[in-house]
């Protein structure tokens, strides 16, 4: 089983979703608890592949063979288009097994909060159980045309759940959405396919689109100068990936995308869709060029992108009145200290930006989950109207409280950590960086707390006086995302270690 | 000596028959039924001359000439020819509708596409200009009359208008063919290609050498719709019967596109070379790269502002055939090999709009079908809902499709060009920037694609209009259109053609 559960954790979704298909429309419960079980078993076995991993060796300090780190026991390679040299091939390292948990768990969470998709639940169902599908692919090919496949499979159902489920303005969000995605990714394929003729060129032709063989073999490298093909390669794959996490001029989509999706689905963009963008980042394209990386312009640039995400960000956050919104540009302002840490090129800042990677993935999803909730009561979204909110659901107050200074970044919760990891990798790079990121986290502390004044506290007002408390289901969606907050927040070194072996392949890859 | 021959033409000389055959029975056959007769009788045509091709394929893959070298067979042609005929199936089905063929012009409608056919198949095999001149006309001249048989105002002007575009291109071809005989002295292809290309090595003739192969390239621009040859598109596709339409936009451009493989699949440069900033660039080349950037360019964004169906694929088309021609535009091998697949998916998936758009057109009892006409039909019939929206992502080149294998290997040859170069110097760079033209415009016109599937799911439909629902049409398009959609998911996996690749 070990040999294919790569395989079943990226197509059992899509069992999933033929199996919704073929069910009776009226037999909603069923449909949802089919969605929720075939999520769970995609959290489980990626439970399963951490516990029984089984890196392949590193066999002298210095010479890492091919697939050094990688996980030897669900390794698989099979021959899928035979003239062009493209393999079925599945690997996984550490940082895309931890992903797929966190896949696995934010997908089953998301469909316990859609409980108000009221319309064409099947439809609904279905397309996210594909959307998983295609999430899990990205992080488990290791084949560069496999992974192009699965980058463009998750791009559909996304367009279709928020173009049919969305609010008010769902079809445009929808179509830029998928335009400025559809045009970062266009950009990759032409470098998997100047890669392809390459590494023919200098003879690895079967290994023409093994991600690992390419970082091992750098087929553009040459001693010295560094010719403009590279610069080319190197910034298409930027931009392709950098429309994803998103970096500051590619990232408009995402306010637009997050406000108009249903509150599952803007779980699963904020929680796993922009962690892609990072994870092409670390996979892809910097290891393909760690000699590019190693110029100082290249990493100043990168960082004042990443230091103008989290201000940028910070302060459009700042002047939002719709609450949603204010969530989503607070993720453009997260994931730019993801970018500042990998920029930095030190072992802290990328081990800062890793962690920043869950430590979003978790807060911000949790932040949704709280806007959902509030939104599901009031049906609006707008902060000024909110008020007293405290009062009548303390529990639920009590919830926000975590997720926002989590998010905030309050020492003993998780986002702390993944900010001050990154600062301390940043410090030693560059101190003003450091000191103008600095700023960035007065800014996110202000717009909190002045939305968890706006919000909270204040005179109790009437409209809201017969506001329910959190739910059952409810609960059952926001304890696990607050305890992982708290607990990953006071022992971050229970998720650092797992991801440790990563770093140090990576450190080794980009020789820093 | 004669079975051989006959063996080599079989599919050619089987169509014949068949046109004469339907001739006869549309004078003599006048009832109601004989509709009916004669469209099973021009398929089962069709399936014959099919099967006399796949029966013969190991006979017909090796390459050899008949007829005194008049026709060449080899696999190019075989899968051509398939193709072709294949195509000329889709459109009778596609055909059966109510408000085509009511009338009295089935024999006529019949005769001519078969007509088309014979042309298209006698294109890939000629070997020599008057047989090339004669199937090519062959085939316009059915194709202009198919263009007119709709009984509308705008299906006469299109008509009128194809006609009258195709007259001057032609003209034009064969004045370049005449140029061609007075420098050559011969006119079987294969011969002449090798005297021309002599005198471009000995640099003698060249300027009215070029003169004279533009002039040619005028006439197949024309019939594939480049760029500054494509006026005739959008009005005859919205004009012209649906199942035309689509024949036009499939068979019609593929016959063109085998001529030009023809020309590139002679190894040796029939174009002439020169020396530009110190790489070799072939002048050919960069005309068709040029005019390809054009077409992609302006049939994509224009597309973007159409309402009309019909109109909106006819724009469509044109921009597919500048993908086509940009790969071509690489000139190496790969890129005859990308082409053919490309119009191998092509034919899937173009076919599949058409069929919704008749299929529309049926149901709706309506001839023009604008956007708004299709607004929620995607949650109505489920199913072709779906099978269309497959068409649609792989027409816009999205994976997991055979469009996207085939825009894959496109824009594969272009790179593969763009790298062979020993220094990467200038010549390279427009390669790629050729690929990354290209690869943004798929960008541009997945947004008129998607606009259809957006108005068949996401909007309501209006329930004011009348819907003629017949479930037992309804049902037979449903198994002929996953038909048709099946093949496009196979085709992602491009090796399943690997004849292609062998050969």
């Amino acid at each position: 089983m070990d040999k294919y559960i790569l395989s079943l954790i990226c197509f059992l979704p899509l069992v999933g979703a033929f199996f919704i298909l073929c069910l009776n429309k009226k037999y909603e419960k069923s449909i949802k608890s089919v969605a929720f079980i075939f999520s769970l078993i995609s959290f489980i076995l990626s439970c399963y592949l951490l516990k029984n991993y089984n890196a392949f060796p590193i066999i002298a300090p210095k010479e890492p063979s091919l697939y050094a780190g990688y996980d030897k026991n669900s390794f698989l390679e099979l021959k899928w288009i035979d003239t062009f040299n493209i393999y079925y091939r599945l690997c996984v390292d550490k940082l895309s097994v931890l992903l797929l948990i966190l896949t696995g768990f934010l997908s089953s969470i998301a469909v316990l909060v859609s409980n108000s998709i009221k319309n064409n639940i099947k439809g609904f169902y279905a397309l996210f159980l594909l959307l998983l599908c295609g999430m899990n692919g990205v992080f488990v090919a290791g084949d560069m045309f496999l992974f192009y496949v699965f980058w463009e499979i998750m791009l559909l159902p996304m367009y279709f759940l928020i173009g049919i489920w969305g609010g008010k303005n769902r079809m445009y969000a929808a179509i830029k959405f998928f335009l400025y995605t559809l045009f970062g990714s266009v950009l990759i394929l032409l470098v998997i396919l100047a890669y392809y003729y390459k590494m023919k060129a200098l003879g690895f032709s079967n290994d023409a689109f093994n991600i690992a063989k390419i970082i091992e073999a750098k087929p553009f490298y040459q001693y010295g100068e560094i010719s403009l093909i590279q610069y080319l390669l190197f910034f298409a794959l930027f931009i392709g990936f950098a429309v994803k996490l998103p970096v500051f001029p590619f990232h408009t989509w995402l306010p637009d995308a997050h406000v108009e999706a249903p509150t599952a689905i803007s779980v699963i963009l904020a929680g796993v869709l922009l962690k892609m963008g990072a994870y092409g980042f670390l996979r892809i394209n910097f290891p393909f060029f760690p000699e590019i990386m190693a110029l100082d312009g290249i990493k100043l640039f990168l960082a004042i992108l990443g230091v103008v995400n989290i201000i940028y960000g910070a302060l459009c956050a700042l002047s939002q009145t719709d609450f949603k919104k204010l969530v989503a540009y607070s993720s453009v302002s997260h994931m730019g200290y993801v970018l500042l840490g990998l920029a930095s090129m030190k072992e802290e800042g990328v081990n800062g930006a890793v962690f920043q990677i869950f430590a979003h993935g978790i807060s911000a999803s949790m932040m949704f989950i709280l806007v959902g909730v509030i939104y599901e009561r009031a049906h609006h979204r707008e902060i000024a109207r909110f008020g007293g909110i405290a009062h009548v659901m303390p529990k639920y107050f009590a919830y926000s409280m975590v997720g926002f200074f989590a998010s905030l970044g309050l020492p003993g919760l998780i986002g702390f950590i993944g900010e001050f990891l990154t600062f301390l990798g940043v410090f030693s790079y560059s101190k003003i960086m450091a000191c103008i990121a600095g700023l960035g986290m007065l800014l996110t502390a202000t717009y909190i707390l002045l939305t968890m004044q706006k919000v909270f506290l204040g005179e109790k007002k009437e409209e809201y006086a017969k506001f329910l408390d959190v739910t059952l289901v409810e609960k059952c969606t926001l304890i696990p995302l607050a305890i992982l907050c708290v607990v990953l927040g006071g022992f971050p070194s229970l998720l650092i270690n797992e991801y440790m072996p990563f770093i140090e392949m990576y450190k080794y890859i980009m020789n820093f | 000596m004669f079975m051989n021959v006959l063996l080599g033409i079989l599919s050619e000389v089987i169509l014949s028959v068949g046109i004469i055959f339907i001739i006869l029975l549309d004078i003599f056959l006048n009832d109601s039924n004989s509709k009916k007769f004669i469209s099973r009788v021009s398929l089962s045509v069709l399936l014959l001359s099919i099967l006399s091709v796949v029966c013969n394929i190991n006979y017909y893959l090796k390459e050899q000439f008949f007829l005194n070298s008049n026709i060449i067979l080899d696999n190019v042609s075989v899968v051509f020819k398939l193709l072709f005929l294949f195509g000329g199936i889709v459109t009778i089905f596609i055909s059966k509708s109510k408000n085509f063929l009511n009338n009295k012009k089935t024999g006529e409608f019949y005769t001519l596409l078969l007509g088309a056919i014979l042309g298209a198949s006698l294109i890939v095999s000629s070997n020599n200009i008057i047989l090339f001149y004669l199937s090519f006309e062959m085939l316009s001249i059915s194709s202009y009359v198919l263009a007119g048989l709709n009984d509308t105002k705008k299906s006469k002007e299109g008509a009128l208008k194809y006609a009258l575009f195709g007259g001057v291109s032609s003209s034009l071809m064969i004045l370049g063919f005449s140029y061609l005989y007075g420098l050559s002295g011969t006119i079987d292809i294969s011969q002449m290609t090798y005297i021309i290309s002599d005198m471009l090595t000995l640099e003698t003739n060249v300027i009215s050498i070029i003169i004279s192969l533009l002039l040619v390239f005028v006439g197949i621009g024309y019939k594939i719709s480049l760029f500054p040859f494509h006026f005739w598109v959008p009005d005859v596709y919205e004009g012209a019967p649906t199942c035309v339409s689509a024949f036009l936009s499939v068979v019609s451009k593929a016959a063109g596109f085998s001529f030009l493989l023809r020309v590139l699949l002679i190894p040796v440069g029939l174009w002439y070379e020169y020396f530009w900033n110190g790489v070799s660039v072939n002048s050919f080349q960069i005309i068709l790269g040029l005019l390809a950037v054009c077409s992609v360019c302006y049939g994509n964004f224009v597309a973007i502002k159409q309402d009309n169906l019909k109109r909106l694929m006819g724009y469509s088309s044109i921009a597919h055939a500048g993908y086509m021609a940009l790969a071509l535009s690489s000139g190496n091998k790969l890129a005859i090999k990308a082409v053919i697949f490309y119009l191998l998916v092509y034919l899937f998936m173009n076919f599949l709009v058409f069929a919704f758009i008749n299929f529309v057109e049926n149901i709706k009892d309506k001839k023009d079908i604008y956007l708004a006409d299709i607004r929620g039909l995607g949650k109505k019939f489920s199913l072709i809902g779906v099978c269309v929206f497959i068409a649609i992502i792989s027409l816009a080149g999205l994976p997991p499709t055979g469009g996207f294998s085939g825009k894959f290997l496109l824009f594969d040859s272009l790179i593969e060009r763009a790298l062979s170069f020993k220094d990467f110097g200038f010549a390279s760079y427009y390669f790629l920037s050729l690929a990354l033209i290209g690869v943004l415009n798929s960008v541009v016109s997945f947004y008129y694609y998607m606009k259809i599937a957006k108005t068949m799911f996401l909007s309501e439909s209006s329930d004011e209009e009348i819907l003629v629902e017949d479930k037992n049409f309804c049902f037979v398009y449903k198994i002929f259109i996953l038909l048709l959609v099946i093949p496009i998911l196979l085709l992602l996996n491009f090796s399943i053609v690997g004849f292609l690749y062998n050969g």
